[in-house]
């Protein structure tokens, strides 16, 4: 194979055939070898445009061309060093070099040829200069150093520390007693409940609280050992059933299996949350000094959030006897009776009784407390709970003792970030002191290396 | 959520393509072409390249040879420099040489015949024009180096089939062709002397060896040998190779040691070595079409090799390599998050977050801060990657990317998933949070848990990020923002539209809690303290090259740029030796690679034939140029 074949000299040059018919920008589309020679022989050694006259339109057309490649080329390199660095265009066409662009410069202005410019073209596949383009972004380039840092973590700690601290305090001032009625210690009130056959059992606990509770106070039930977010039964619900959506009602969702109908009949409220709500009553009673105990009003409305409540939990479209609404459907296996019949109050009966929609949001943790009464503030004067012994009257009908679980009756004061807990507190108080003793690390290693730098590597 | 990433990383290497060809460096007006790469994948590679397989003829050279410097008896002449006032035909500008001939030099015998072997031993055809004699050269290293001696002195004048002729200084003589053979010798040697030059490499430890000796030395007794010997070399030079011998040389070194190799070539006998090299460039334009067409990448220039590797490699496999370790953390950290619910729901499968969340966490809450890692992320500027190339080695020897990097990345995520979880489980175990003292569900510790993740994440994709330009500020803050605008419509919509029945509410709950405002601070930065002091510490204890430039250009910045101005000088330099190398550029070779070509392998990068009936070189041996006149027209 010849790449370059040096028996046509330049004296046949240009080879009469293929010039014209050859376009040079596409180097697929020409005549074999015959041609390869000419730029290495041809086209700078000799004053080229001397040895062929250009007679022919032909072969001027087809010169032009070859000169405007090698013009290109040159102009790019001499006077254009936009090429590879990207700088401005210097003063292009300075100086052409070599007779030959000297001549083609001058017939082409004479014959009024085509133009040639490099840049000519209107269109060019220079890429844009842009930020964007040539990733020249402005950018912040921060630099983590044991130096630049420090600041961060000893104001982290500086602000985290005390924040904990208040945080701890709130949690500590907040008042709560927790009371266990689950009745499986022979001692306990309740023990004589956890056999089946006594129906309905009611169980009295009574308690002493050392220091009254001032404010709102919340009454809680608490499970444990109850694995509300086990994934089969998170999922076994009907939501559209609850939203009170007609043909849900009677034909509930596939996810409610087991709970999904019992005898034939549609389950209403179904699934296996509802089946397994929590049903005992829980009633507190101030012990006076007249050992004639007086009822503490609980309030049972308020307890469940308001959207659901009020959009997510509606009652089946119907009359205006709630009975009737839910004709057609039966009650959950393990209710005692229907869903119809929760509550008196036809604003707190059916999907819409509190307690019910409260039961429905499960809980993250197999320990949790679901709000059960609200015992409001009646005066600024006397604390809602004063100190002093308490009975807690249950209505024990909900069995936990066979999957070994606990129940649990919390009265609480709330803060203004919640109920309490000192985890958050003391764990803004540690990641402060981490952050403070990070610091000090940091600050003994930068006094260590400050000055040990290894710049030997690079120089400006 | 895997295949999300996996496209992602696809869309990345786009993107990185796409950066790659608009760059306007490595932009040629020559012949309006700019860089371009054929493959999507090969962006990390091009950072890694360890052995580098260069055509030369045309490639390297651009097809101008020149007559610099050579080495008589020992004595080395010429200057490695350019001068600044190059003509055509020589460079060489030492008047030593011709000194010591004229003083009776001790070498003078040597020099002399070093010029007349320079003058006779080649396949040069000369023309005379009028005064001038043209040489006619099928290889431009063989008239530059008949150039170089008729500058000298010994001008080589005519041709006969059994003779040269030469004028050498004083007195003219003939002489006869049999000394060929010295000369091809020669002809090597200088020639890799100005290719030594060329790649600014030492010659002393460059191994040279032409194709005949290739042939035995990768036979496959001493192919191990040959092979140990050639990687001891900084620089290996094969001389005269067929283009069935240049893929073998690739693929053999390829098979030897596990490195990533770069060919590099401009003409259709380079096609095998670009195809079996893992990473195949391609000079366009030059030369036709065919190495360009064989390759991943295409660029104009031999000189934009030093951009498309240092720069833009270099990058891609940050690039790529930090977004893949990034996508890995954040995937790990959410879904071990689950792993640990797993712990406390009886190991149900039960998810701690809603359905769609989870789905649209790599397609939108964190979908941002990997591509803005893997677009726009530089450790550092362009300028500082060319001046110092010692950078390359970082990404050369895989440290962005290998199983220590990979499980440190996994570790901190299972740390960072632990703090995630926990610190919001303890904070809500009680689910008594709300100031109204409503109670709460799974679903309102997953929103928080989730919101967590989200922050944390992006922070430390911020983190990560050494350049932060705009876009990285708007995929940090704006993917965080995305999610909890998302939270506040998502919590709103059933049943008008009936999905997440469960999220009804969970945005007015969650958003109203002081546990998650006070969280919200605590969990991102427990999680990232670590980080920032380890990163700052090793930053301070263990200067790495790249964090010294980093400073360099930080510094730089303050003092109103002085480094990059000097760095731009530098750059000036280099840029006007490069206009110099090209002005002298001869026309590229037109109408190479036609179907002639494509079906033959062989073939010589040395514009010499091989199996022929009639050889090239009897064919010019046969001229005579003294016998001009029966040959006009």
């Amino acid at each position: 194979m010849f790449r370059v074949r040096p028996l046509f000299r330049s004296r046949f040059f240009p080879p009469p055939l293929s010039p014209p018919h050859v376009p040079p920008s596409s180097p697929s589309s020409l005549s074999p070898s015959l041609w390869r020679l000419q730029p290495t022989f041809a086209s700078r050694q000799r004053p080229l445009a001397e040895e062929c006259p250009a007679s022919s339109a032909l072969q001027r057309r087809w010169l032009w061309r070859r000169r405007r490649r090698q013009r290109r080329s040159r102009g790019s390199c001499q006077g254009q060093p936009a090429g590879p660095l990207g700088g401005p265009p210097a003063s292009r066409g300075a100086a052409p070099r070599g007779s030959m662009a000297m001549n083609y410069n001058a017939k082409d202005e004479v014959d009024g040829g085509p133009p040639c410019a490099p840049g000519g073209s209107a269109k060019t596949r220079r890429p844009d200069n842009t930020a964007f383009k040539q990733q020249r972004l402005p950018a912040w380039q921060p630099i983590l150093t044991a130096g630049t840092v420090l600041p961060i973590f000893f104001i982290i700690g500086l602000i985290f520390i005390p924040i904990g601290i208040g945080i701890f305090v709130t949690s500590n001032n907040i008042r709560e007693i927790e009371i266990d009625y689950t009745g499986t210690e022979p001692s306990s009130p309740c023990n004589k409940c956890l056999s089946p056959d006594v129906t309905p059992c009611i169980c009295t606990i009574n308690f002493t609280l050392e220091k009254s509770f001032e404010g709102n106070v919340f009454m809680y039930y608490g499970l444990s050992n109850f694995y509300q977010n086990h994934r089969r039964y998170v999922k076994s619900r009907d939501d559209s059933q609850l939203n009170g959506d007609s043909s849900a009602l009677l034909n509930p969702s596939k996810e409610c299996e087991p709970y999904r109908r019992n005898e034939d009949k549609p389950i209403a409220p179904c699934g296996a949350i509802a089946n397994s709500m929590f049903n005992d009553t829980l009633e507190l009673f101030l012990i006076g000094n007249d050992s004639y105990p007086i009822p503490i009003a609980l309030k049972k409305k308020g307890i469940a959030w308001w959207t659901d409540k009020n959009v997510k939990f509606r009652n089946p479209p119907g009359g205006d006897n709630l009975k009737e609404r839910f004709k057609g459907t039966t009650k959950p296996v393990n209710w005692l009776k229907p869903v119809y019949m929760l509550d008196s109050d036809p604003d707190n009966n059916g999907f819409i009784n509190e307690d019910f929609i409260v039961w429905m949001r499960t809980a993250a943790l197999p320990t949790f407390r679901k709000l059960y009464r609200l015992i409001e503030r009646k005066s600024d004067l006397h604390p809602t709970l004063p100190a002093g012994r308490y009975s807690l009257n249950v209505t024990y009908n909900y069995p936990v003792h066979y999957f070994d679980g606990r129940k649990r009756m919390i009265l609480s004061t709330i803060s203004w970030m919640g109920g309490k807990n000192p985890f958050l507190g003391i764990a803004y108080i540690a990641v402060g002191s981490i952050s403070f003793l990070l610091g000090v690390v940091l600050l003994v290693i930068n006094h260590k290396y400050r000055n040990s730098s290894n710049t030997a590597d690079i120089t400006i | 959520a895997r295949s999300e990433s996996i496209n992602g990383i696809y869309f990345l290497k786009s993107c990185l393509l796409f950066s790659l060809s608009q760059d306007t460096d490595m932009y040629y007006i020559g012949n309006d072409t700019p860089a371009m790469a054929r493959t999507s994948n090969l962006n990390e590679e091009l950072g890694q390249v360890k052995y580098l397989f260069s055509d030369k003829t045309g490639t390297l050279t651009c097809n101008i040879m020149n007559f610099k410097k050579c080495s008589i008896a020992g004595v080395t002449y010429g200057s490695v420099r350019m001068p600044p006032p190059c003509s055509d035909s020589c460079d060489f500008d030492d008047p030593r040489l011709l000194k010591n001939i004229e003083d009776r030099h001790p070498t003078a015998p040597c020099i002399q015949e070093f010029l007349t072997l320079l003058a006779v031993c080649h396949t040069v055809v000369p023309e005379k024009d009028g005064d001038n004699i043209i040489y006619q050269a099928s290889s431009p290293d063989e008239a530059a180096l008949v150039k170089g001696a008729k500058k000298l002195g010994f001008v080589f004048t005519a041709r006969t089939p059994f003779s040269v002729i030469i004028e050498a200084v004083s007195n003219m003589r003939i002489v006869r062709v049999k000394w060929h053979v010295y000369c091809k010798y020669d002809t090597i040697t200088q020639h890799c002397t100005d290719l030594g030059n060329l790649l600014g490499k030492e010659n002393d430890v460059a191994l040279i060896i032409d194709g005949h000796t290739l042939k035995y030395a990768l036979s496959f007794e001493v192919r191990r040998s040959f092979l140990d010997l050639a990687l001891s070399c900084k620089a290996v030079i094969c001389c005269r190779v067929s283009p069935l011998q240049k893929s073998e040389i690739v693929d053999v070194v390829k098979k030897r040691v596990k490195a990533i190799t770069l060919a590099i070539g401009d003409g259709a006998n380079d096609v095998g070595m670009i195809q079996t090299a893992h990473v195949g460039v391609g000079i366009s334009g030059n030369e036709g079409m065919q190495a360009t067409n064989n390759s991943d990448y295409a660029i104009a220039q031999f000189s934009y090799l030093e951009k498309l590797l240092l720069v833009h490699g270099a990058w891609s496999y940050n690039r790529v390599t930090k977004c893949i370790l990034y996508c890995f953390y954040k995937n790990v950290v959410l879904y071990i998050i689950e792993l640990w619910f797993a712990f406390v729901n009886g190991f149900s499968g039960q998810i701690l977050f809603e359905r769609w969340c989870i789905g649209l966490y790599n397609v939108i809450f964190t979908a941002l801060p990997p591509f803005t890692l893997g677009i726009f992320e530089r450790s550092c500027t362009q300028e500082s990657m060319l001046r110092f190339p010692q950078l390359y080695k970082i990404t050369q020897n895989g440290e962005g990317f290998n199983t220590k990097v990979f499980w440190g990345h996994c570790i901190n995520a299972l740390v960072h998933s632990l703090i995630l979880f926990w610190f919001p489980m303890k904070a809500l175990e009680h689910d008594t949070v709300l100031t109204s003292g409503h109670a709460t569900d799974y679903l309102f510790v997953g929103n928080i848990v989730y919101t967590y993740v989200v922050v944390t994440v992006c922070l430390k994709a911020g983190l990560e990020t050494t350049a932060w330009t705009k876009f990285s500020h708007l995929a940090v803050w704006g993917s965080m923002l995305t999610w909890l605008v998302f939270f506040g419509i998502y919590s709103t919509i059933w049943p008008t539209i009936p999905i997440a029945p469960d999220m009804r509410g969970q945005a007015t709950m969650v958003l109203s809690s002081a546990h998650f405002w006070l969280g919200l601070f605590l969990v991102p930065t427990a999680c990232l303290i670590e980080d920032v002091a380890w990163r700052a510490a090793k930053h301070t204890c263990k200067k790495t090259l790249l964090e010294e430039v980093q400073e360099l250009e930080t510094k730089s910045r303050v003092l109103g740029k002085a480094v990059l101005r000097d760095s731009n000088g530098k750059r000036l330099n280099e840029r006007d030796r490069l206009i110099k190398r090209l002005g002298r550029k001869t026309p590229p070779t037109l109408f190479r690679g036609s179907s002639l070509q494509q079906g033959v392998p062989h073939g010589y990068a040395f514009s010499q034939e091989e199996h022929g009936a009639v050889s090239q070189e009897e064919v010019i041996r046969a001229y005579d140029t003294t016998k001009k006149k029966s040959r006009k027209k």
